[in-house]
């Protein structure tokens, strides 16, 4: 090997030691792109709670986190994001289910209140004389014709 | 023999039938008719009253903004604090042309609300002492289906005098 192999080699050693260390430091997410993972977390808690789903409480750990990557703290910021996607995740499998859960829940409780009048059109006339009979079950019929 | 009167039970079924469609529209009737933001400015305890006639240039200010969310979902909002003259204050549909000086955001719930205390600079610009400025905080929101950052039309300021910091 010449003294120009020997540099090269030495040259690309080093980018190859340098390039194993950059990818940590790489990796490490900016502030905007915690922000912009809890944009796009926020898009799918929107569509949870078109689902009726309840997520007050994931709401509330993003706002955490966009807090704490606002004043710097990406890390823990990043866990908290970690968490609530797989929470995101799990309600996202269910959530249709019981999306068409609620409307059928919706819609016993309408045609429940709506079949009232139906039933109050029908059932109360003779509920009526029937409780008109029952209270006067023991009244005798008295021949007024006699005088007495 | 006609124990019921045909008119009482007429009236009964009448009322019968309203309360009935009544109660279903309440079942069936979204729960946000009229989705909406707010924004809300307080003074340096986060009461409303004890608001700041003067500022000092160069040096910080603490006041507490209050966010309310009734929009019908979660949402993301940024408020857009202001330094700028009584001029450029927003109007409900542009927002001020001053740039920002601090930035927040916050994520809420639907009918959640925040209160955030916030340190503001004042601009050191000593051609403002002895004149007029007004802090503006413009409530914006993150809009999902566009993708962007949009004004919401909701703003807040406070007029105040600029003072210099008295030397030692």
């Amino acid at each position: 090997m010449n003294k120009t192999s020997h540099v090269s080699l030495i040259i690309i050693v080093a980018l190859v030691l340098i390039a194993s260390t950059t990818p940590n430091a790489a990796s490490a997410p900016s502030r905007e792109e915690i922000l912009e993972r809890s944009l796009n977390i926020l898009k799918r808690l929107q569509y949870l709670e078109s689902r009726h789903e309840n997520v007050t409480q994931l709401v509330n750990q993003v706002n955490t986190a966009v807090q704490l990557a606002q004043k710097g703290n990406i890390s823990t910021a990043e866990k908290i994001l970690d968490n609530v996607e797989a929470n995101v995740s799990r309600l996202e499998t269910g959530a249709e289910t019981h999306y068409k859960i609620y409307i059928a829940v919706k819609t016993a409780e309408v045609a429940t209140v709506l079949s009232i009048p139906v039933l109050f059109y029908y059932g109360f006339p003779r509920l009526y004389l029937y409780i008109w009979f029952r209270v006067r079950r023991r009244w005798q019929v008295k021949d007024g014709s006699t005088g007495r | 023999m006609d124990l019921l009167d045909d008119e009482v039970f007429a009236v009964l079924t009448a009322i019968i039938v309203v309360a009935s469609v009544f109660t279903a529209a309440l079942i069936v009737k979204p729960s946000h008719t009229e989705p909406f933001s707010a924004i809300g400015l307080l003074d340096q305890n986060c009461k409303i009253g004890d608001y700041p006639d003067f500022v000092l240039i160069g040096e910080n200010i603490t006041l507490c903004i209050y966010i309310s969310n009734h929009e019908g979902a979660p949402q993301a909002y940024m408020v857009k604090y202001k330094f700028t003259t009584p001029q450029d204050i927003p109007t409900n549909t542009t927002p001020s042309r001053a740039n920002p000086l601090a930035e927040r955001i916050v994520v809420l719930d639907d009918k959640q609300d925040i209160t955030i205390k916030e340190e503001l600079p004042i601009p050191y610009n000593p051609g403002m002492i002895g004149r007029n400025a007004t802090l503006v905080f413009e409530l914006w929101k993150f809009d999902t289906v566009k993708d962007e950052w949009v004004y919401t039309g909701r703003w807040v300021h406070l007029h105040v005098k600029v003072l210099g910091v008295p030397r030692s």
